[in-house]
């Protein structure tokens, strides 16, 4: 299979401290490859070596010719506006600006014409002044870090709909580190946990869909009673939490058999729900069970 | 690389510090020539025992004198400097050096076009700043205007042109060591302090001491052989071969630095 990045066991380290171990990733082209991991965990430090910017201790990595950068806050000149920025970009890649630069800037979704200067602009605007300078010479891998930190939720919509009308429309593939996990889910088609420097799990959308486990959450009046009636019943994986709320966690459990058999063993029940796991949830519980393990 | 070095014009040129220390050299440079019209005028009118002669070493008597009182002090060296820090921490400041870290790989383009652009600025300041010392002269000193010939424009326009090239790999020193050491503020205070007389009077220092371990004659002065010392020592009589000097070691430093500086951030991350 052709990956437009691919990583073979890349590692960093400084001095004592070994912010990326042994991390090997594999993204197709067309992906929105969801790199995912707590703060700490070595998603910038990653991104930052894929970028060039930094050197790996170790390992090898066959990267596109052409990528787009935007790693922790976006770097532009706050005297300039958001043309000037992008043309200056433009000059140092060698590009002639034929309107690529207006371009470029109003498909981000900003002011071609404005004159306000960079460093007036808002969080918001400055991500997609980010956005644009990232797009400049084409590139065929975008690697966003924390693209959507501190925006409001209609920045966020926004910044979402650029980056699916870009995978759509233009074809470009993107790695994007956050720790958002939610809105991740809304765009990616494959992930990546990473943990304490490494990559636990590598997954695709659909692997993913296939792995969330549904389970059944119920309010009782008595939790010991629908616990043991539960358990008496079959049930094998029946648990129970500190505010009351009582799961069931067997795949294909059927709530109105659950219902009927606690109501004939003198339980009420008040509320049942089934719920399906969040990938939020599902990353918690893959760190939990992987602290310091290796990818599966 | 010429994509480099224009979009490096071009970030300058959109500098507003740019033109405002194009316009503090002159300032500086009439300032100057204020001081030494001041030291020339009380030199003439106090009595010699009374400080006038001390205010005699400082007059101004033809374009040679006041040509190198001008580029020996301070004030252009101070400015290049800052000038050179500023520009070349501007990338890393901003963070636009993330932005176009895939553009200049191997990064020796980013030296050698920040080079080029401080090179090209430092001569401008240094011209800028001669055309000034003259006009200025001219109408504070009686006589100036009067005594000009070929021949001394001649000389002045070779003085100025020889401090270009000190000014101009002073600055690119200073450009390379700010890109290796990526910290504007240590970059700053290190090179101003240097620019400032520190520099001179550590090589006199050692100088001297060579000369105690009969290393060296009492006459060799290591200051001669550096660029800092000799942007304090060249004047505007400086002959053939201080020239030939002045040139040898401007581009041997300037070399060096645009070698070690270029082969240092080759090896560093870009945080």
């Amino acid at each position: 299979m052709e990956y437009i990045l691919s990583t073979d066991k890349i590692s960093k380290k400084y001095k004592k401290c070994l912010a990326v171990d042994q991390v090997s990733i594999h993204i197709k082209k067309g992906d929105i490859y969801g790199f995912i991991g707590k703060n700490g965990a070595g998603k910038t430090t990653f991104l930052k070596v894929i970028s060039g910017l930094i050197y790996p201790t170790a390992g090898t990595m066959n990267v596109p010719a052409k990528m787009g950068v935007l790693i922790e806050s976006p770097g532009f000149y706050g005297n300039m506006t958001a043309v000037e920025n992008v043309r200056l970009k433009m000059k140092y890649a060698g590009l002639e600006d034929n309107g690529g630069a207006l371009e470029l800037v109003k498909l981000v979704g900003l002011d071609p014409d404005s004159n306000k200067k960079a460093s007036d602009f808002s969080l918001g605007m400055k991500q997609r002044l980010g956005i644009a300078l990232a797009l400049v010479g084409d590139p065929e891998l975008m690697v966003l870090d924390e693209p959507i930190n501190g925006l409001d939720p209609q920045g966020i919509v926004e910044m979402r709909d650029i980056i699916m009308k870009l995978n759509q429309e233009r074809g470009i593939t993107f790695i994007i580190a956050s720790h958002i996990l939610e809105e991740l889910s809304k765009t990616a088609t494959r992930y990546g946990i990473i943990n304490e420097g490494r990559l636990i799990l590598e997954i695709s959308n659909e692997e993913l869909n296939e792995r969330l486990s549904e389970r059944i959450v119920m309010n009782v009046d008595d939790i010991v009673a629908a616990y043991k009636i539960l358990t008496e019943k079959g049930y094998k994986s029946v648990k129970r939490d500190a505010h009351g709320q009582l799961y069931v966690f067997d795949n294909g459990a059927d709530s109105s058999e659950i219902v009927r058999a606690l109501v004939l063993g003198g339980v009420r029940v008040y509320t049942i729900q089934k719920h399906r796991e969040s990938l939020e949830e599902f990353y918690l519980s893959v760190t939990a069970k992987n602290r310091g393990g290796a990818a599966q | 690389m010429k994509g480099v070095i224009k979009a490096d014009i071009s970030r300058m040129v959109r500098n507003k510090l740019t033109w405002i220390f194009i316009v503090i050299s002159v300032a500086g440079v009439l300032m100057t020539t204020g001081m030494y019209a001041l030291m020339t005028l009380l030199a003439e009118n106090i009595p010699a025992d009374e400080g006038g002669a001390m205010m005699g070493a400082f007059a101004i008597n033809s374009y040679e004198t006041l040509f190198a009182g001008t580029y020996n002090s301070d004030v252009l060296i101070l400015i290049v400097t800052v000038m050179a820090v500023l520009f070349a921490s501007a990338p890393y400041r901003s963070g636009f050096i993330k932005t176009i870290s895939e553009y200049v790989k191997p990064r020796y383009k980013l030296i050698v076009s920040e080079y080029v652009c401080i090179f090209i600025y430092s001569v401008i300041i240094a011209f800028v700043a001669g055309i000034a010392a003259f006009l200025f002269g001219g109408l504070m000193f009686k006589g100036l205007f009067a005594s000009v010939t070929t021949k001394l424009l001649l000389k002045l326009l070779g003085f100025v042109a020889g401090h270009s090239l000190l000014l101009g790999t002073f600055a690119c020193m200073i450009v390379g060591m700010t890109n290796v050491l990526k910290n504007t503020a240590l970059t700053l205070i290190s090179s101003l302090l240097y620019a400032s007389g520190f520099g001179t009077m550590i090589y006199q220092l050692i100088s001297i001491a060579l000369f105690r371990l009969n290393l060296c004659s009492e006459s060799f002065a290591l200051a001669d052989y550096t660029v800092i010392g000799n942007i304090y020592g060249m004047t505007a009589d400086s002959m053939g071969d201080d020239i030939i000097r002045v040139a040898i070691v401007c581009v041997i430093v300037a070399l060096l630095s645009m070698t070690v500086s270029s082969l240092m951030i080759e090896k560093q991350d870009i945080k």
